[in-house]
């Protein structure tokens, strides 16, 4: 098989290329065989004829085409265009140079273009390559690289130094093809010693070899270098834009920024820091931050920073109040990060600052609204709780303190005469002067709501101490106020405890001093009570006891003890009046005096009055043709509607007949009353169902003699008081004369008259003299159980 | 410390940490890369010594497909994780055919974006921003995107060697899936991603020796799934391939067919399907 290279020539019509001086020998030979590794590559030995279209060529791509139409032309420039024109060109100029030395020993062929060797080394140096090359070069572009080159190679005078440059030249046109391993030279000098002209002398052919390393190596150091330096130069890019990003957010940034180095000293304060403690930006570098920040709270703000400073930790997070340079405070919520080197070690401290002053502001103001009044401006209840506590807390084992809760009098008065908008002035005018009469280091004056205020009186000495106070602020409210153009004046009822701190509780004080303002008010009004622990400890008692009465009722710790009412002439059956007694577990037995008085005061008498009522009415009905009995009715139960039900009841399911009950009232239940409740005609309709009606304890209220006509009753119990002073020096005539009247004024009315406390034959006597119908005391029998009752009766009425 | 770094501060450019676009750059011979890039991709050649030509073949693979979708017309391109594109970049390509051919590249690595705009100075059809593949609606809003692609008119878009560092919990299907809403129909979706299937165990170890020393770990996926990951386009001929076998030239096709299971990388190509408004 014979390939026959192409003729080649060597212009010198690029004076850049450094061989434009050199000769154009055309250079035709011949060579034995191909040793072409294109297996495929089946080149006949017309090649002349055949114009490189040889059978693999048949795909016929650009460049092998290409090769094929320039073969046998020399690309004088060297360079590695595939451009057919400027091809073309070279070839155009290539004869007509002459100028390039010929070279003897290679042996010219006739122009005679054939493709088909150098198509055979091309293609097998552009398979080599691409198998070689790291980076994507495919074979296409491979070919296009090596063509031009192997056409000069084939074509190489056996001159070193030309040989040498075409080396140079192959070596660019990898360089430039990104061909940078060692292996694609390795291909290129094996693929070259394949297909060199056989003429070249050793070192002819060296040089090429020589000239392909040298610039390779050299073209690859260059590159390196370029691309070294066009990565560094995007690290610096990006570094660039990096920073100018951190710029633009650290100059526009809301947060005021300062950035340190690990020894405190300030490298950095943007605007926003810079505004926020009132200084310059530039003036505040290099200063140290501790210089720079002014914490209210040093200690506290100083060791975080240290403790970030030391490494100890890399956040904190803290609201911090600072001092402007011009004096003034903002509030700052503080992050702080430490930034540490690739060591570990801290680099930068970076604090960020907000200003939440108003945020602060803001809070501040709701918690003065939630402890403060709205209308007067001074503390609540829960700032006043808040400042007792306090007080509390702190105090000494020594210390005392005083409580005065404080309420005006009539003050509905002037809501309902002068409308709601006087009623507040006079609130803000009466805070004000309790304020003015009070010393705000030593007092608290809150108001607890309506006309209520309290002041907290610290470290007094016993209550003595505080009464000055106390009565100038009471004077202080008496004084007039002017409303709505009206001449107002108001008085104040205070009530005052002052003890020890030690063992005090802040809500049993209020609760203490508020009980003493209503003994104030009981009192009369428009001064002050002293707490009463005493006082205290009976009225809890009483309240214990109303409170118990119920239970005590379930459990039968009450029972009735019946007293005998005699005819004190003798002509009439006795009677007898059902009295309550309570025993109680822990008490012992309590008089009716004891209990039935907190009854009345808490309601507790309506259920009570209700077992007493039902009780005797059994009792007595148990006793045939037994006495009357006589029941005591609280006021309160005339005044309930289900009384005349209750009776009814209570007769029906007993069997008493009515006329043998009688229901004991007092002078005060005779009374019309205001709102219309029942009161005397529930007793006129008691009265008519035939059951006897007692105005007890006569004489004692303001009783009204010319109603006594008009009532239901139908007997009045005169009280003891009177019995008791018969046959006194002094008081005895009178009591006579009373007694007197009544028997007369009663008999007139169609009632009887009872006496009550009899404890004498001398009193009994007298009173029978005056007319006195019936009589009842100690005299004649002391209150006797239900059971002993009949006998006692039995007795009477045989002594009588 | 990178972790006590406060996050408006500078963005890290961190050279003591690989970049998968500097080690992408070394496996293809280039210099564009640091000691750190080096160590890493000698690190991995050393389990897998073929990972350049991997390298090499995910690149040839991406100038056929641009070459199909420029035969096709597409003018438009987007390439997704370009790295540091050197040899034959998108644009280079597809202006082969295309000479007015517009591309748009991105990557999240700030050396690289500012290398590509280097490379890109002066050419207005071109432009490199830097964004997170992850947040893909930053890519599509972004405004010199906007001004430079119309997404009224077929788009190519090129997800080379960037899927496979998107984790599951990352959501690549939601990806895919926004990027395909933006793109109008005959748009092309190219897509090469790093796969086990039929890998050795040195592959997988250096895989693991990858994600031990990388700030950016790969998630390997099955055939089947990143056939899946193309739901919603219309993959074309020969479908989910090895990356060599995806059209080869006429000369790498017989080798292309003996490297079977070689580049542990799977490539297609997807067409929105629908009428072209464009």
């Amino acid at each position: 098989m014979v390939a026959r290279y192409t003729e080649f020539g060597v212009g010198g019509s690029d004076p850049g290329s450094g061989l434009g001086a050199s000769a154009a020998p055309r250079a035709v030979f011949e060579t034995g065989a191909s040793r072409s590794d294109s297996g495929d590559t089946t080149n006949g030995s017309t090649n002349g004829t055949t114009n490189g279209t040889t059978s693999d060529a048949a795909t016929s791509d650009a460049a092998t085409s290409d090769t094929s139409d320039i073969a046998g032309l020399v690309d004088v420039s060297f360079a590695t265009t595939t451009d057919p024109a400027a091809r073309e060109a070279a070839d155009l100029s290539g004869p007509a140079t002459p100028s390039v030395p010929a070279i003897p020993t290679a042996p010219t062929v006739p122009s005679d273009p054939d493709a088909g060797p150098i198509d055979a080394f091309a293609r097998a140096w552009a398979v080599a390559l691409s198998a070689a090359a790291a980076t994507p070069l495919g074979f296409d572009h491979a070919l296009r690289v090596v063509t031009p080159l192997a056409e000069q190679v084939v074509a190489v005078p056996d001159d070193p130094e030309l040989a040498r440059k075409i080396g140079v030249q192959a070596a660019g046109a990898l360089i430039d093809a990104h061909c940078f391993q060692g292996a694609c030279v390795a291909v290129t000098v094996e693929v070259l010693d394949r297909h060199l002209p056989p003429y070249l002398r050793p070192e002819t052919s060296s040089a090429l070899r020589a000239g392909l390393a040298s610039a390779f190596a050299e073209g690859l150091r260059e590159r390196t270098r370029a691309e070294q330096a066009s990565i560094h130069e995007a690290v610096l890019t990006a570094y660039r834009a990096g920073e100018a990003r951190f710029r633009t957010v650290f100059r526009n940034a809301a947060l005021g920024i300062v950035i340190t180095d690990k020894h405190g000293q300030v490298l950095e304060v943007n605007p926003a820091l810079a505004e926020m403690l009132g200084v310059d930006a530039y003036a505040a570098r290099g200063r140290t931050i501790r210089n720079l920040i002014d914490p209210t709270e040093p200690g506290e703000y100083w060791r975080g920073y240290n403790a970030l400073l030391a490494g100890e930790q890399t956040e904190a997070e803290a609201d911090t109040r600072i001092r402007r340079v011009d004096g003034g405070v903002v509030w700052t919520h503080v992050r702080t990060t430490a930034v540490r080197d690739d060591g570990g070690e801290v680099a930068l401290v970076i604090a960020l600052h907000e200003d939440v002053t108003e945020r602060r502001r803001a809070t501040d103001q709701l918690r003065h609204q939630a402890t403060h009044d709205a209308l007067t401006g001074l503390p609540n209840r829960v700032r006043l709780l808040d400042a007792v506590e306090e007080l509390l807390r702190c105090a000494g084992p020594e210390d005392r303190l005083g409580l005065c809760f404080l309420d005006l009098d009539g003050f509905k008065g002037v809501n309902d005469t002068l409308g709601h908008q006087a009623g507040d002035e006079l609130l803000t005018v009466i805070a004000h002067r309790l304020s003015a009469a009070t010393d705000p280091r030593r007092h608290v004056v809150a108001r607890m709501g309506g006309d209520e205020f309290v002041i907290l009186f610290r470290r007094t000495q016993g209550a003595q101490s505080v009464f000055p106070v106390i009565e100038k602020v009471l004077d202080a409210v008496r004084q007039p106020v002017m409303l709505d153009g009206h001449s107002v004046t108001v008085t104040a009822s205070a009530g005052l405890v002052e003890r020890p701190a030690a063992g005090a509780e802040a809500t049993e004080l209020l609760r203490a001093a508020d009980i003493t303002l209503y003994w104030a008010k009981s009192a009369g009004k428009a001064d002050f009570a002293l707490f009463d622990e005493d006082r205290n400890a009976r009225e809890v008692h009483r309240y214990a006891l109303a409170q118990a009465l119920p239970a005590a009722l379930e459990s039968g710790e009450m029972f009735l003890d019946y007293q005998p009412i005699v005819s004190l002439s003798g002509g009439r059956p006795p009677s007898v009046e059902a009295l309550v007694r309570w025993r109680h577990p822990e008490r012992g037995l309590l008089k009716p005096e004891e209990f039935i008085p907190v009854a009345e005061e808490t309601g507790a008498i309506v259920e009570l009055g209700r077992w007493v009522l039902d009780r005797a009415v059994q009792d007595a009905a148990s006793w045939p043709d037994g006495p009357a009995v006589a029941v005591n009715v609280a006021v309160r139960q005339v005044h309930d509607y289900g009384l005349v039900r209750e009776v009814a009841t209570a007769l029906e399911a007993s069997g008493l007949p009515a006329e043998r009950l009688c229901l004991e009232i007092t002078e005060t239940a005779l009374m019309d009353t205001d709102d219309g409740l029942p009161g005397p005609g529930t007793l006129r309709t008691l009265a008519d169902m035939g059951i006897g009606i007692a105005v007890d304890d006569f004489g004692t209220g303001y009783s009204n003699l010319a109603r006594l006509r008009h009532l239901p009753a139908t007997s009045l119990k005169i009280d003891a008081s009177f019995v008791a002073d018969l046959g006194s020096p002094d008081a005895g005539g009178f009591a006579e004369s009373v007694i007197t009247s009544l028997v007369v004024l009663a008999h007139a009315a169609g009632m009887t008259v009872t006496a009550e406390g009899i404890e004498t034959a001398d009193q009994a006597e007298r009173l029978t003299a005056l007319g006195v119908d019936y009589g009842q005391g100690f005299y004649y029998s002391r209150p006797v159980p239900a059971g002993d009752i009949q006998a006692v009766l039995e007795r009477l009425v045989t002594k009588a | 410390m990178t972790d006590s770094r406060p996050e408006w501060a500078p963005a890290a450019i961190n050279l003591d940490q690989p970049s998968s676009a500097r080690v992408w750059d070394y496996f293809l011979g280039g210099s564009h890369n640091f000691e750190v890039d080096r160590r890493v991709a000698e690190q991995a050649i050393a389990f897998k010594p073929d990972l350049p030509d991997v390298a090499r073949q995910v690149r040839m693979f991406l100038h056929r497909a641009v070459r199909a979708a420029a035969a096709a017309g597409i003018d438009q391109y987007i390439d997704i994780g370009a790295g540091v594109p050197t040899m034959g970049p998108v644009h280079e390509t597809a202006r082969e055919q295309v000479p007015n051919a517009r591309v748009v590249y991105v990557d999240h690595d700030s050396v690289a974006v500012a290398h590509g705009e280097a490379m890109l100075d002066g050419d207005p059809d071109a432009i490199f921003i830097q964004a997170d593949a992850r947040s893909p609606r930053a890519i599509l809003d972004h405004p010199e995107v906007r001004a430079l692609i119309d997404f009224d008119r077929p788009v190519a878009v090129l997800l080379c060697s960037l899927l496979h560092f998107v984790s599951a919990d990352d959501d690549p299907a939601t990806l895919v899936a926004t990027l395909r809403e933006a793109m109008a129909p005959g748009s092309y979706l190219i897509v090469q991603h790093a796969s086990h299937d039929g890998q050795p165990g040195d592959t997988v170890k250096m895989l693991q020796m990858w994600n031990a020393n990388s700030p950016e770990p790969m998630h390997w996926r099955t055939h089947d799934e990143i056939e899946a990951l193309l739901d919603g386009f219309t993959i074309l001929e020969p479908g989910v391939v090895q990356v060599q076998l995806w059209r080869p030239d006429a000369e790498e096709q017989s080798r292309a067919e003996q490297d079977h299971d070689r580049y542990a990388s799977y490539a297609a190509v997807g067409v929105k399907p629908g009428s072209t408004t464009g």
